[in-house]
């Protein structure tokens, strides 16, 4: 007989989804905890999701805009005459050659006078080579007039059609106007480097008294050459224009295709999608934890479930599918909140490193991706406990009991209990605590891993600052001043009395120069166009200093009498792996030299080498640029102004004064990103975190509601409830505090010791005092926002009700 | 404390449930001695845990008024009832209740540091609770590392915590094997001889035995109030 009864035969819909009719009413009876799963998955996921979003439109944004300018292979100081240029165009294997010149000018805001970078441009129309673009006003630019890159309007206060001075060197100050705006993605944004950036022709360039000649020949090699087929084309063609009688005193090949700052952008984004992965995970874990607890309450249900039949596959396919709908709620949530953030960041990051988001749109591959991870995390995390649930016999599930364990009489418990005095009530809160181990530890972990980010990231902060203090006080004058051409050493000091605001005033010389591989007089820096890092200077210092006293490591400090000697920093010391006693090859103007180290200095904001000033004249012949280091009168005001007008009536040309107040600034500003981003991280690991110590007490709460029925039986009030769960919570809180200092320690250690690699010195260990206090403050808060809703809920249970839980 | 120990007035108790109202207790009035030694009997379902529930201020009377030692439990606030229960009610459940993460001395001292009381030496009388009923030398353990008749012994001394002049015990034998049953039930007529109103919810056949009245009920309803009539055991 095979005679299908109706159920089997035509089953209704009712019939068939019972199981899940039943699995939807449990996810709805235990809302306020599934709601706080939610949040904890959908705060993880909307970091992922900002995070790689971010990363994946600013690394295709940097590429599209710095490959856009179609960056110049390599660039070489030399006077690009046409026959020069000629034979650049028509040597094999360069695409592209053209001239250009990149100028330290003056220019005058608010009556002071700032740096600006001048680009002369032979032709704005036919450019090829290092391109920008226009923004706004004509282009190219009419004689006599100049474009001004877009982030240096504001700091120096350009209007189109308006007026700017410009000064080179010790020339008259000429008023430019201002064509239009530009935007060159190569340069570091003006407020960061606090400098203008103009864009003229050479006719232009003329009028302020320069002669019109390129100093720049800028190639382009031809195909997809690597960087070593660059950097020999470079040489080839440099020594091929000296045989031809031209003089090279340079040649410069940035990194291949690599935005200035691609680097720096690269680790930040990758350091914290890193930590974003890293909350995604903790989030899973509390999720399995959260879940581990539901199913211990579930056991007797699943027991029935399977003595009516149930296979294991059948139970655990329901409790994934659970997990799966909670995860895909938590990703259709963040997910649609983050895409604007990751837009948002990445516009940010454009405007630190001025480049522009052409295309705001974050790939079909970021969506799919954490779109997965939204469903997978939580599934993959449950299995183990929905296997273990599924697959327990009918006997062991209907006799589970719900009754949490007895602390095991541990030593470390018996001292944390020793804590709570002899208040019963706080014995039984700390005990509570830690009844629930594996909870308890994943809560300290969530929060002290963003405890020790936190302080970690601010103690290291603090650490840099004191570092970057040293450069206030090994150095003791007010500002450098860099002169445009050289003055006879009366003349310039007949100036500095005549201002009467000079106290005390150091000569030096200074020159760039390459550290050499090859001794033939040619090498190639690895430095962008821009004259941005990556150059090494050589300053003749007096014989008497005493405005800089920069602390020695190693060897000693010049003598009067040394010649061929030489003293490094730590910084060019520690990238060359150079000791005391090893010669080094300096190329000066081309000119090969060999000196010996003698001394290792550490000096912060600045890197070079240092000779005495008798021997830089020599190695130069006397050509070696001016540099004076200045001490103002205290008791003077507008000292500055002053010194600079009275150098000025005697025709003598600056070409850059720097403060040390501005070097100190520009230093600190240096690690402000990366710590925005630590203590952002942390905040995100906070919250997830909170959102877990929540869903703990509130599973604590239900679990233990006969025994909270028993201490209102026995005279507990309300209020001692309440003050137990948030003690319960608070504890907690203290633990990932304590752990999270303990955590901090190492970091700060190890980014110290990175800072060793980075900046040639190790990082002082500090540890943030201000930072714990603060980071005490808010997981304090976080416990007791956690334990409020559940401890109100405990301390509003009926007694009858709650000695009948079971 | 006056003759009466507890006064129940016309006190009767309606659940609302799903199923519609049920009424657990109707119009009940009875008056318990101090130093009364009270059984409460009567089938499942027919008010027992109901009527204690209402003694202890667990639970509130639909209408009527109950008062314990002078004082009426009816019309007190939760937290009112909290204290007034600490200072005035021992209980003792059927599963013995005690909490698991605090020791056997911990868990006497518990009902003291709730309600403020014997602030000076609170260990010293759980210990002396503990000897009173005999198993002093289990205070520093773990109620789990206790058999059921001690872990319902050390409940019967937390119970006293705070010298109560009621204490109420409901199925206070239902886990324990018959000689450990005994042995508890004579600790409660001891208590009883000292001046304490027990009573007790039960099932035990013999009760009516030991107890100095036994009260039946049935269908929430008082169906009889027995006075024993047998001697005081001697102490």
């Amino acid at each position: 007989m095979s005679k299908a009864t109706p159920s089997q035969s035509t089953p209704n819909l009712r019939s068939r989804v019972v199981r899940w009719i039943k699995l939807f009413r449990d996810l709805q009876a235990d809302a306020g905890r599934n709601l706080i799963m939610l949040a904890a998955i959908g705060a993880a996921l909307f970091g992922v999701m900002v995070m790689l979003g971010a990363y994946a439109v600013v690394t295709r944004e940097v590429r599209v805009n710095y490959l856009g300018t179609n960056p110049a292979s390599a660039s070489i100081d030399v006077d690009v005459t046409p026959t020069v240029l000629e034979l650049a165009r028509s040597f094999p294997g360069i695409a592209e050659a053209e001239p250009r010149s990149v100028l330290e000018a003056r220019v005058q805001v608010n009556g002071a006078w700032m740096r600006m970078l001048v680009f002369v441009v032979d032709d704005f129309a036919t450019m090829r080579l290092n391109t920008f673009t226009p923004v706004s006003g004509t282009w190219p630019p009419a004689r006599g007039t100049m474009l001004i890159e877009r982030m240096a309007r504001d700091v120096i206060g350009a209007k189109e059609g308006a007026l700017v001075t410009v000064k080179l060197g010790g020339n008259p100050q000429v008023p430019i106007p201002v064509s239009g705006f530009v935007h060159d993605t190569t340069l570091a944004p003006a407020w960061q480097e606090q400098s203008g950036y103009g864009y003229m022709t050479m006719e232009t360039f003329a009028l302020l008294g320069a002669p019109p000649v390129f100093e720049e020949l800028r190639i382009l090699v031809e195909g997809s050459p690597s960087q070593a087929e660059v950097d020999a084309k470079a040489m080839e063609l440099a020594r091929a224009l000296e045989a031809n009688g031209a003089k090279v005193h340079e040649i410069k090949a940035p990194p291949l295709g690599q935005h200035p700052h691609q680097r720096q952008i690269s680790v930040s984004l990758a350091m914290f999608l890193t930590l974003a992965i890293l909350s995604l995970a903790l989030a899973a874990i509390l999720v399995a934890a959260v879940l581990a607890a539901s199913l211990a309450r579930q056991s007797r249900e699943i027991g029935i479930m399977k003595a009516v039949g149930a296979r294991s596959t059948q139970i655990g396919t329901m409790y994934l599918a659970a997990l799966a709908l909670l995860g895909a709620a938590a990703g259709l949530v963040s997910i649609p909140l983050a895409v604007p953030a990751a837009v948002r960041l990445s516009t940010l990051m454009g405007d630190t490193m001025n480049f522009t988001i052409t295309d705001g749109s974050i790939p079909l591959w970021v969506y799919a991706l954490v779109a997965s991870a939204s469903v997978l995390m939580p599934t993959v995390a449950g299995m183990p406990s929905i296997v273990r649930a599924s697959r327990t016999t009918v006997s062991k599930a209907l006799s589970a009991s719900h009754e949490v364990a007895s602390p095991r009489a541990a030593p470390l418990i018996g001292v944390l209990t020793a804590l709570a005095g002899r208040s019963v009530i706080m014995r039984l809160a700390i005990r509570n605590t830690l009844r629930r181990r594996g909870r308890m530890i994943l809560c300290v972990v969530l929060l002290a891993t963003g405890g020790a980010l936190f302080v970690g990231a601010l103690s290291v902060r603090e650490g840099w600052r004191a570092v970057a203090a040293t450069a206030l006080t090994d150095r003791h004058y007010d500002t450098e001043v860099q002169l445009s051409e050289p003055v006879a050493e009366g003349r310039l000091m007949a100036a500095v009395q005549a201002s009467g605001a000079v106290q005390q005033v150091e000569l030096w010389g200074v020159v760039p120069a390459v550290i050499a591989n090859s001794s033939d007089g040619l090498d190639v820096m690895r430095t962008y166009p821009d004259r941005g890092h990556g150059s090494f200077r050589l300053f003749g210092a007096p014989y008497d200093v005493s405005l800089v006293t920069y602390p020695v490591v190693e060897g000693r400090w010049l003598d009067p009498a040394d010649t061929d000697k030489v003293v490094l920093t730590l910084q060019s010391h520690a990238g060359g792996g150079r000791k005391v006693g090893d010669s080094v090859t300096l190329l000066i103007d081309g000119q090969a030299h060999e000196l010996t180290v003698i001394g290792i200095v550490r000096e912060i904001g600045g890197g070079g080498g240092y000779v005495n000033r008798a021997e830089l004249d020599r190695l130069t012949g006397g050509r070696a640029g001016q540099m004076m280091r200045v001490k103002f009168d205290p008791q003077r005001q507008g000292a500055l102004a002053k010194f600079e007008a009275s150098l000025s009536d005697a025709g003598i040309g600056v070409e850059r004064a720097f403060g040390i107040e501005t070097l100190y600034q520009a230093l600190v500003g240096h690690v402000e990103v990366p710590v925005t981003m630590l203590v952002a991280a942390a905040v995100l690991l906070a919250t997830i975190g909170g959102l877990g110590l929540a869903s703990m007490m509130t599973i604590a709460v239900v679990e233990r509601t006969r025994e909270i029925g028993v201490m209102k039986s026995i005279g507990a009030v309300p209020f001692v409830i309440v003050r137990m769960i948030v003690a319960e919570g608070l504890f907690t809180a203290g633990l990932s505090w304590i752990v999270s200092i303990a955590a901090a320690l190492p970091i700060i250690y190890g980014i110290g010791q990175l800072g060793a690699s980075m900046f040639g010195i190790p990082l002082p260990f500090i540890v943030s005092l201000p930072a714990l206090t603060i980071w005490l403050g808010i997981v304090v808060t976080v416990s007791i926002v956690a334990s409020a809703t559940p401890a109100w809920r405990a301390s509003r249970l009926i007694v009858r009700e709650a000695l009948a839980h079971t | 404390m006056g003759n009466e120990s507890i006064v129940v007035r016309g006190v009767s108790k309606v659940f609302e449930t799903p199923a519609g109202s049920f009424r657990a207790l109707t119009n009940v009035s009875i008056e318990l001695k101090a130093s009364e030694f009270v059984a409460i009997v009567g089938k499942s379902g027919s008010g027992k845990s109901t009527l204690i529930n209402l003694l202890t201020g667990i639970d509130r009377p639909t209408i009527g008024e109950i008062s314990v030692a002078g004082e009426t439990v009816t019309g007190k606030t939760e937290a009112e009832l909290a204290r007034w229960r600490g200072r005035n009610v021992g209980i003792v459940f059927q599963f013995f209740q005690l909490l698991p993460t605090l020791t056997i001395a911990e868990n006497i001292m518990l009902p003291m540091d709730l309600c403020g009381t014997y602030s000076s030496g609170r260990r010293e009388r759980a210990i002396e609770l503990l000897s009173r009923v005999g198993i002093s030398e289990q205070a520093d353990k773990f109620p789990a590392a206790l058999s059921g008749g001690q872990q319902q012994r050390a409940a019967i001394a937390r119970a006293l915590a705070n010298d109560p002049p009621l204490l109420v015990a409901d199925e206070p034998t239902g886990n324990l094997d018959s000689k450990t049953s005994s042995e508890v039930m004579d600790l409660f007529r001891s208590l009883a001889g000292r001046g304490i109103t027990v009573v007790i919810v039960t099932h035990e056949r013999d009760i009516a035995k030991i107890a100095d009245r036994t009260i039946k009920l049935r269908d929430g309803h008082v169906e009889s109030d027995t006075l024993a009539k047998h001697p005081e055991p001697a102490e």
